[in-house]
């Protein structure tokens, strides 16, 4: 399985891909500070699974989400923001994505791997 | 004194700003009914001058601010500020519409305090249980003037300034929230985000 991490904090980063390696060993988790450089390794290799920051400087997650599409990308997206107000959730619902809710913790990896259809254990 | 924040404390810093903000624009946008749009937040030592410029203010602009002191494992000051007649545009929206036509009175001071309470609350609340550190709140204060006047209120020249634009969609309604941290509220604050780090990477 590939995902792809896209969060403009490499703590955010360091810390989903150090859960889902411990969780899943054999994957390969691969990094991308902003949409640019997401769609950029996107347009490069299929993911199969994309966690995605909303509030980043340039194209915010949302943004990236439908360009994302556009490029055809086929994998599962998970919105993974702090930004958990009620309109927020409702956006993502509307693009047919998973949001969770940050803190960044191995609970909540575990549920955006859930979210998109991949038990932890 | 603080030593130098290294690349990681610092983005850690900012990742826990974000979910202490993203609590805060969610109580929020319960009371507005609508979306709070967040920018990316911005973490800078700044003298007071230098502040003002960053909440994107002039001196003489007339504001309301919400000083909200803070204490247990960190004392400082959080702050939300807005030009005055952005404010009295969100005491219209949170609070019923017979009062609506109603002046900064005492009344919408209130609403503006008690907004202020609920949205800086939210945002201490997450900061601290991220940071495993207890941050007790005490009671808020509105301050208004100048920019300037109310910069003169808060103690020390240099502080950390942690802070982020928050706006409201479809509505002209837009300010800040903010920490200020002194030398001795930084140090302190720098080792709770090195025993998060060391604790999650």
């Amino acid at each position: 399985m590939k995902v792809l991490v896209v969060d403009d904090s490499k703590v955010a980063r360091t810390i989903i891909r150090a859960v889902i390696l411990d969780k899943h060993p054999d994957w390969s988790v691969t990094e991308a500070p902003n949409a640019a450089e997401a769609l950029a390794l996107a347009a490069q290799e299929a993911f199969d699974i994309f966690s995605i920051d909303i509030n980043m400087p340039g194209v915010d997650g949302f943004g990236l989400v439908e360009q994302l599409r556009t490029l055809g990308a086929k994998g599962r997206m998970a919105l993974f923001s702090a930004n958990v107000q009620e309109p927020v959730r409702q956006r993502a619902a509307d693009l047919g994505v998973a949001f969770i809710s940050k803190p960044v913790t191995p609970v909540s990896v575990e549920a955006l791997l859930a979210a998109v259809g991949h038990d932890a254990s | 004194m603080s030593r130098e924040w290294t690349e990681l404390e610092l983005d850690a810093l900012g990742e826990t700003f974000n979910v202490g903000v993203g609590a805060a624009a969610a109580v929020l946008s319960r009371m507005v009914e609508g979306e709070v749009l967040l920018s990316v937040p911005e973490l800078k030592v700044v003298d007071k001058c230098t502040a003002l410029g960053s909440f994107g203010l002039a001196p003489t602009d007339r504001v309301c601010a919400v000083l909200q002191p803070y204490g247990g494992a960190i004392e400082s000051n959080a702050l939300l500020i807005f030009t005055e007649s952005k404010s009295y545009d969100l005491v219209r929206v949170v609070v019923p519409d017979h009062l609506a036509g109603m002046q900064m009175g005492d009344l919408a001071q209130d609403a503006l305090l008690e907004v202020a309470n609920l949205v800086l609350n939210a945002c201490l609340g997450a900061m601290g249980d991220l940071l495993e550190c207890r941050l007790t709140t005490q009671v808020p204060m509105l301050l208004k003037g100048t920019a300037a006047e109310v910069m003169e209120e808060l103690e020390g020249n240099e502080m950390m300034l942690l802070h982020m634009l928050f706006s409201i969609r479809h509505r002209d309604i837009d300010g800040y929230v903010g920490f200020l941290l002194d030398q001795q509220a930084m140090a302190v604050l720098q080792q709770a985000v090195a025993r998060f780090l060391e604790a999650h990477l």
